[in-house]
C-alpha cells in the first residue's frame, strides 16, 4: 500500500492523474498544498475513480477558503497525513 | 519508526518549506524519530543567514533551526545545489577565496551520498517539493 502526495490540482497540471493512473487498489491518496484546488473541479476522475481514498489537507483548504466544500470524512489534518505515511509503506510525491 | 523529509522548495517562494516544517513537528508530536531534513534544489535557500524576512513573518530558518535545537533533526544541505546558488560555509568561502559566507551550524553541507544514506536507513522519506 502506497501513499500518494500531490501538491498540484489537476486543472494545473499532470501530477494529480498521473498519481491517479498509477494508483493500485490499496493506494492512498492526500491532496496538499494548491492541489485542494481540485474540489473546485468535480469532473476530475478522481473523485469517480477513487473518492474513499483520496484525502483532503485541512490547513491548505482553511487557508484557501475551501474547507466547506469538502466532507468531515475526507479532510486530513498533519496529524493525520503523518498517520498516513506511517501506515503506507511508502510514500510517492507528484509536483 | 525513522523518518527523513526531503525539501526541494525555496522559502517565501513555494509552500514546500512550510508543509515540510509543519509535517516535522507533527512526525515528533506523535513520538517518531526524526533523523534529518535534507534540503535540495531551491530548498537550500532555507540554509542562509542572510534571508531577512519582515517582521511579523515566520522566519524559517530560525525554525529549523530550533528542530534541531529542541529535537536534534540533523539539518543536511546539498553541497553542490548550495554552491551553485551562493550558499557557502565558511570552508567553502576559504576554499574559493570568498570574503563572506552564509551557511553555519546547525545547517551541515553535505553531499548526495548522504540522501543515499538517509533513504536506506530510514523508513520513511517523505519529499516536500515546489
Amino acid at each position: 500500500m502506497l501513499l500518494h502526495i500531490v501538491n498540484r490540482a489537476p486543472q494545473f497540471g499532470e501530477a494529480a492523474s498521473q498519481a491517479l493512473r498509477v494508483m493500485g487498489p490499496e493506494d492512498k491518496l492526500v491532496l496538499i498544498e494548491d492541489a485542494v484546488i481540485a474540489v473546485l473541479d468535480q469532473a476530475w476522475q478522481g473523485w469517480t475513480l477513487a473518492a474513499e481514498r483520496i484525502f483532503v489537507m485541512e490547513e491548505d483548504l482553511e487557508a484557501r477558503g475551501l474547507l466547506a466544500l469538502v466532507a468531515p470524512e475526507q479532510r486530513v489534518n498533519v496529524n493525520t497525513f503523518v498517520k498516513l505515511s506511517a501506515c503506507c509503506q511508502q510514500a510517492i510525491s507528484w509536483h | 519508526m525513522r523518518y527523513a523529509l526531503l525539501v526541494m522548495g525555496a522559502p517565501y517562494v513555494s509552500q514546500a518549506p512550510h508543509s515540510a516544517l509543519r509535517f516535522a513537528h507533527a512526525v515528533i508530536g506523535q513520538g517518531y524519530d526524526l533523523e534529518s531534513v535534507f534540503f535540495y534544489h531551491e530548498g537550500v535557500h532555507n540554509a542562509s543567514s542572510l534571508v531577512t524576512p519582515a517582521q511579523g513573518t515566520t522566519c524559517l530558518r530560525s525554525a529549523w533551526k530550533a528542530l534541531h535545537q529542541q529535537y536534534n533533526v540533523n539539518l543536511d544541505v546539498c553541497i553542490a545545489a548550495a554552491l551553485r546558488r551562493g550558499l557557502v560555509d565558511l570552508a567553502e568561502a576559504n576554499r574559493h577565496g570568498y570574503s563572506a559566507y552564509n551557511v553555519e551550524p546547525p545547517f551541515e553541507l553535505t553531499g548526495l551520498g548522504q540522501l543515499i544514506a538517509l533513504q536506506q536507513r530510514c523508513d520513511r522519506l517523505i519529499t516536500f517539493a515546489p
